[in-house]
């Protein structure tokens, strides 16, 4: 659901009147901008708030670059290799093409392996099914006793040797 | 006479490198030569071909930066509108992309403020969505670092677009364009056009051609073309176990089978005679016989309070079982056999999916199901365990459609990774990967024969695979815009496509043209299926419709495009549900299922 977006000034007007932060105003201006007609003051918010902290991010990192190359200000080489290094950590997006077709290449170059007769479905190795145990039994205590007097196995393997 | 070339030729050169900022060639040009280079140059006097000369004096004479491009393509675009009808039609499809072009022009030349007056101007002139769309995100470049992520303009400028005209055509433009001294569209279009002369007009252009459309591979296409499909159905002996009864009459059979038959290129499985994957003998005898007097019925499950939650549904090719997806990870489902089948009770929520669950797939025999979810996971359900039992991780982002083969064992299923996968149901890895297409992969169907799977994409083209090796044998567009479901006929030779502004295409498999397009719905077409015998197809889609289809007619035309009358047999309308799931039993009964919003 959508709301307009209301202005504050003119809901609030005994409050007192609050003057929209710029980075709201840019914001709102960058959603008007790609198409997006009516949106809720909470959207700008939670958008401000990412801005605000992407920008602290980039400039953390650049500002680890430009100490790196002992430099004491922060230039837009730096930025721009922030910029870059974040980007394939926080937005991934599908690898590009060329990556893509190189990959089906080497993938389709393996010969189909062969089906046999069966009723019903295969399913994968026991490791690959959801259906197998992920879990471990405990021996009671009174086994663990026994077997440490005679044998001095602990029971961990003692469990696995049944299995 | 030979002095004055060299000098001519040279300060050519030279100040072809200045203009391309090759400033390092230019100056060791400049620092090689021992001949003095003056800064004017003026009209060259000399006694080559008139022609050349003219040429070289428009390339030289021309200073950027006083040209307005904005103004140019004015020119341009209203020659093309004031030409002769058959001129028109042939240089329209010029004027979308020689606008993009000249924008990316204008944005290598970091010619900014131009650049974007240009579209400014002249976007608005184009209505259509696929051009709309590519207009919006070349607005998003303004510098020219930007070009290189923008995909449209990447798109655009790796490939030449390619310009069927005819002669007569080509040279009025060529004349009109010299006349006007408008060079740097001219050399805009030699850069990025690839002109071909056509000596008759093929009639399925002209179609495409009277409205712009966005990015195509058109000479991908043509190339495909020259693939030889096999698209005839399999036999029966290649998916059933013959027992030694029927041996003897194989030999017969196999003297008599011609040439064209279809052998399987991937190992099937095979049956023996009863398995649940199978048609039975009671499928194929009580089967339903349906004619445009006789057209079917419909069964329609409504399912009511999903607020809007529900993206998927599947029924099992008997009719007994129903499979939903919901946004909420959740899947239900229904077996008819146990609660009868008018009013479906029960619908436990199977819990496994971490994100929306957006397509689900039942397997022939209907003890199995498959789903795909926005988690980029691809999960089997067993509906007598009720639990989920593999999981088959290879897209990492949302999976928008899987689907069972018709024998089972096999399935494929496609993503927002712009690929398609083969995968068994034995491997959590896939066996093939379908990579060619410029956007999601939005529908995945399987051909009749088990050779080949279609997939149809949102950059409005579909493609045919070749399960074999992998490879696009066919590519078939380009669509009016993004492709929302997909239907083989049982024959195998016609593909049918629902698109997503409610228009149905129908495509000939072998020979890659496009029979007829349809405006079927005023709503995305969500499901299609074709009857047994080949005679309907179905159509359901978000304006609360099912339509009927009657197929056969189109072997015969030639037009391309069919209006609705003569293909519409019948119509269902329904109170207000969206149809998500259409499918024709095996003993050709129509059942339909939807979502009351």
């Amino acid at each position: 659901m959508a709301y307009e977006y209301a202005n504050n000034n003119n809901n609030n007007e005994e409050e007192q009147v609050v003057a929209e932060p710029e980075d709201a105003k840019a914001v709102a201006n960058i959603l008007k901008a790609v198409g997006v007609e009516s949106f809720d003051t909470r959207v700008v918010a939670q958008l401000v708030e990412f801005v605000y902290k992407y920008i602290g991010e980039v400039l953390e990192l650049s500002k680890t670059f430009a100490e790196y190359a002992q430099r004491e200000e922060i230039r837009t080489d730096d930025v721009k290799l922030a910029i870059s290094s974040l980007l394939s950590k926080s937005f991934t997006q599908p690898p590009s093409r060329d990556i893509l077709l190189e990959l089906c290449r080497e993938r389709n170059a393996v010969p189909l392996p062969p089906v046999e007769t069966y009723v019903g479905i295969q399913l994968p190795s026991k490791e690959f099914q959801l259906t197998t145990r992920n879990y471990q039994l405990k021996t009671t205590r009174e086994n663990l006793s026994m077997e440490q007097d005679t044998t001095g196995n602990t029971s961990l393997e003692d469990s696995q040797q049944q299995e | 006479m030979p002095n004055d070339l060299d000098s001519f030729l040279f300060r050519f050169v030279l100040e072809y490198l200045q203009r391309k900022g090759y400033k390092g060639a230019a100056d060791a040009l400049k620092s090689e030569s021992k001949a003095e280079i003056s800064e004017h140059f003026h009209n060259p006097s000399l006694d080559i071909d008139d022609h050349v000369r003219n040429f070289l004096e428009i390339f030289l004479n021309v200073r950027e930066e006083e040209k307005s491009l904005s103004e140019d393509y004015a020119k341009v675009y209203r020659w093309i509108d004031g030409c002769l009808e058959v001129v028109r039609v042939e240089l329209g499809q010029l004027a979308y992309p020689l606008l993009v072009y000249l924008f990316l022009d204008l944005i290598r030349r970091e010619r900014y403020e131009e650049s974007q007056k240009l579209l400014d101007d002249w976007a608005s002139k184009f209505s259509e969505q696929s051009v709309r769309e590519e207009l919006f995100s070349l607005k998003g470049v303004r510098k020219r670092e930007q070009l290189n992520e923008n995909l449209v303009a990447q798109l655009y400028l790796k490939h030449r677009k390619d310009v069927f005209v005819s002669q007569y055509a080509f040279e009025l433009l060529c004349d009109f364009l010299v006349e006007h001294r408008l060079t740097c569209v001219f050399r805009c279009l030699m850069e990025h056009f690839h002109i071909r002369i056509e000596k008759v007009s093929q009639v399925e252009f002209s179609e495409d051609l009277k409205h712009s459309i966005g990015f195509f591979p058109f000479r991908e296409s043509e190339e495909l073309r020259k693939n030889d499909v096999r698209w005839k159905p399999l036999k029966e002996s290649d998916y059933i176990v013959q027992t030694s009864s029927l041996e003897s009459s194989t030999p017969l059979e196999s003297t008599m089978t011609d040439k064209e038959d279809v052998q399987p290129s991937i190992p099937l499985p095979k049956y023996p005679l009863g398995a649940a994957v199978l048609e039975t003998e009671d499928d194929k005898m009580r089967r339903v016989s349906l004619g445009v007097e006789s057209p079917p019925s419909a069964l329609m499950y409504t399912f009511s309070n999903t607020y809007d939650e529900m993206n998927c549904l599947d029924i099992s090719f008997d009719g007994s079982v129903i499979v939903a997806g919901f946004s909420d990870s959740f899947i239900r489902f229904w077996d008819g056999k146990e609660c009868g089948q008018y009013r479906l009770i029960g619908g436990k929520p199977l819990i496994g999916h971490s994100g929306s669950v957006y397509s689900v797939s039942l397997s022939p025999c209907g003890r199995f199901f498959l789903s795909s979810s926005e988690d980029g996971t691809i999960r089997l359900w067993s509906t007598k365990l009720e639990r989920d039992l593999v999981v088959y991780k290879g897209h990492l982002f949302p999976v928008w459609s899987v689907e069972f083969s018709p024998l089972s064992h096999y399935f494929i299923s496609g993503g927002h990774d712009r690929l398609g996968r083969l995968w068994t149901t034995d491997r959590i890895f896939p066996l093939r990967l379908f990579g060619g297409h410029y956007s999601d992969v939005e529908v995945m169907r399987w051909h009749p024969n088990c050779c080949y799977v279609a997939s149809g994409s949102s950059d409005r083209s579909s493609r045919l695979w070749d399960l074999r090796d992998g490879n696009s044998v066919r590519l078939f567009g380009p669509h009016t815009a993004s492709v929302c479901s997909m239907a083989f006929s049982n024959d195998g030779k016609k593909l049918v496509v629902g698109l997503e502004n409610g228009q149905i295409e129908f495509w000939d498999i072998a020979q890659g043209r496009r029979y007829s397009r349809v405006e079927g719905h005023k709503g995305p077409v969500w499901c299609l299926d074709v009857s047994k015998d080949d005679i309907f197809f179905a159509s359901g889609s978000s304006d609360c419709f099912v339509h009927l289809w009657n197929v056969t007619a189109l072997d015969h035309s030639l037009q391309s495009t069919v209006s609705k009358d003569q293909l519409l047999v019948k119509s269902f309308q329904t109170k207000d549900s969206a149809v998500y799931c259409t499918r024709f039993s095996r003993k050709n009964l129509l059942l339909v299922a939807g979502a009351a919003l």
